[in-house]
């Protein structure tokens, strides 16, 4: 009887995609998180009796055939690459990138990084870093004579020298795209990393070609929709009590097979 | 003398199969696009010489619904749903084309619309769909044509169509796993019933309560088929116990 090994396969399945789902709700207030959804293929199927057979001398064939599928397998982790809601938090380092992009970070061994979490800080040089103290790519530094910095929306960053009357430019932010950005691989801290199926990073200036602006003084907020992944939530469990009814099922018919007197 | 409980036994193990069937359907309940699959049972008669004919219950074949599962809205721009029949046209590694309904596409590398397992997605000209590392944003329409806006979003580029081939006999095509069909048949050549939906995805027509009473009905049934093959066995062991004591007497 396949019916076990096939509602096995579907209970699998559900338990994966409730973890994705846990995933995403624990990340709820994570700036620049993106959520993941998780898709599933139907997998090989038997044929018996395969459709489109001759069935007779004459040439006739077989209008319909018997297959039975064997079952249900994860195909991808997804993640939505939308934009998330822009939060005002009046902290100048704070920095969210409304469209495409992603900062660049230096990660210490010595590879670069991706990131949409703008929550920057500065270190004890001035330089612009992430909260774990990863540089930003380009490195700006800020000295400790600024008063006030701003970042336009194409990503300059200028600062107010005390006793100077003019503004500073400091360096100029610059953004990273990828042609796939779902392929980007999440290693956690916020980053991702650059793969072969992401494709190579473009780089340019904020507000510009592909690429979204900067807004100084908001941080993006997570793109989990918590209805609906509540409504994600409660279809897996159900699925999952679907499937483990099938085994049940699979086993009493067993059973009665076992019971049959001889 | 044994036809009763073969008869049932034939009854029995179709009804296995029929459970491999809902097994299937109810693990795949969350697959998108997937189709539920029903089995057909048909009967198999045998005339032995000189007797009554005996029939046979066989498991003969299994058929698609192919009715459109509900499109779930998911706001990714390269989510495709095809509202209608039809089927998207994708390139395996082998040069093939194989034909499929789940619309979650993505861009590979090279900037090709492409399925979460990497298969290529055709346009109507049969060629890959390119999209320049430039684009923001990415607009389908109805008709499956695929535009970009581009420089800087001023101007809306048509970059091709994604190609939707529908059959004149969908059952003929065969499904081949990760939501692939593969079919004898030529596309015909005009498609006018299918509505290509951005931002949704089709989910399973798979409907929970059909496949759980399915269930019951298929485990009762062979619960009786069991039952009755015990009585018939029990009918045989009294006919032997009564025969031999009116021989023996």
């Amino acid at each position: 009887m396949r019916a076990l090994s096939i509602a096995a396969t579907g209970m699998e399945a559900q338990q994966l995609n409730v973890e994705v789902i846990s995933n995403n709700i624990a990340n709820l207030s994570t700036t620049g998180f993106k959520s993941s959804r998780t898709e599933f293929q139907d997998l090989l199927y038997q044929n018996m009796r395969s459709v489109g057979s001759q069935s007779s001398d004459t040439g006739t064939i077989l209008p319909s055939g018997l297959a039975v599928g064997l079952g249900v397998m994860p195909a991808a982790t997804y993640r939505i690459n939308s934009q998330g809601n822009l939060s005002v938090t009046s902290n100048p380092l704070d920095m969210a990138i409304n469209g495409l992009g992603y900062f660049q970070v230096q990660l210490p061994d010595g590879t670069t990084a991706y990131t949409r979490s703008g929550s920057l800080q500065l270190n004890q040089t001035g330089q612009l870093v992430t909260a774990d103290g990863y540089q930003i790519i380009p490195s700006i530094t800020v000295p400790a004579t600024a008063t006030s910095i701003t970042v336009n929306a194409s990503g300059q960053v200028l600062a107010t020298i005390s006793g100077q009357v003019n503004q500073q430019t400091l360096g100029q932010l610059q953004l990273a795209s990828f042609i796939d950005p779902a392929g980007l691989d999440a290693i956690g801290q916020n980053l991702l990393k650059e793969t072969q199926a992401s494709g190579t990073p473009v780089t340019g200036n904020p507000n510009t070609n592909q690429f979204g602006s900067i807004v100084q003084g908001s941080i993006e907020t997570s793109n989990v929709d918590i209805v609906s992944q509540i409504t994600d939530l409660i279809t897996a469990q159900r699925a999952y009590e679907m499937n483990s009814k099938v085994i049940n099922t699979a086993d009493q018919m067993l059973s009665t097979a076992n019971q049959m007197k001889s | 003398m044994l036809s009763p409980s073969l008869v049932l036994l034939s009854n029995q193990s179709a009804l296995g199969q029929a459970l491999d069937i809902i097994a299937n359907n109810v693990a795949n309940s969350n697959t998108g696009a997937f189709k539920r699959e029903g089995i057909e049972f048909d009967t198999l008669v045998n005339q032995p010489t000189g007797g009554q004919p005996i029939n046979f219950v066989t498991d003969r074949s299994t058929y698609r619904d192919t009715s459109t599962g509900p499109i779930q809205p998911t706001g990714n721009q390269l989510d495709l749903a095809i509202e209608g029949s039809g089927y998207f046209q994708v390139q395996i590694p082998d040069g093939t084309t194989r034909y499929t309904r789940s619309g979650s596409f993505h861009l590979n590398e090279q900037g090709e619309i492409a399925t979460q397992s990497g298969q290529l997605v055709l346009s109507d000209g049969g060629a890959p769909i390119i999209v320049p590392d430039t684009v923001r944003e990415i607009t389908v329409t109805g008709d499956g044509t695929v535009s970009a806006r581009v420089n800087n979003g001023v101007d809306l580029a048509v970059l091709g169509k994604v190609g939707i081939a529908s059959f004149a006999n969908e059952q003929q095509m065969q499904p081949q796993g990760n939501g692939l069909y593969t079919t004898t048949q030529t596309p015909l050549p005009t498609v006018d019933k299918a509505i290509v939906i951005q931002g949704s995805l089709e989910q399973s027509n798979v409907k929970p309560i059909n496949e759980m009473t399915d269930l019951i009905r298929v485990q009762r049934a062979y619960e009786q088929a069991a039952n009755m093959i015990s009585q018939e066995n029990q009918r045989l062991d009294n006919a032997i116990t009564v025969l031999a004591k009116t021989t023996a007497n």
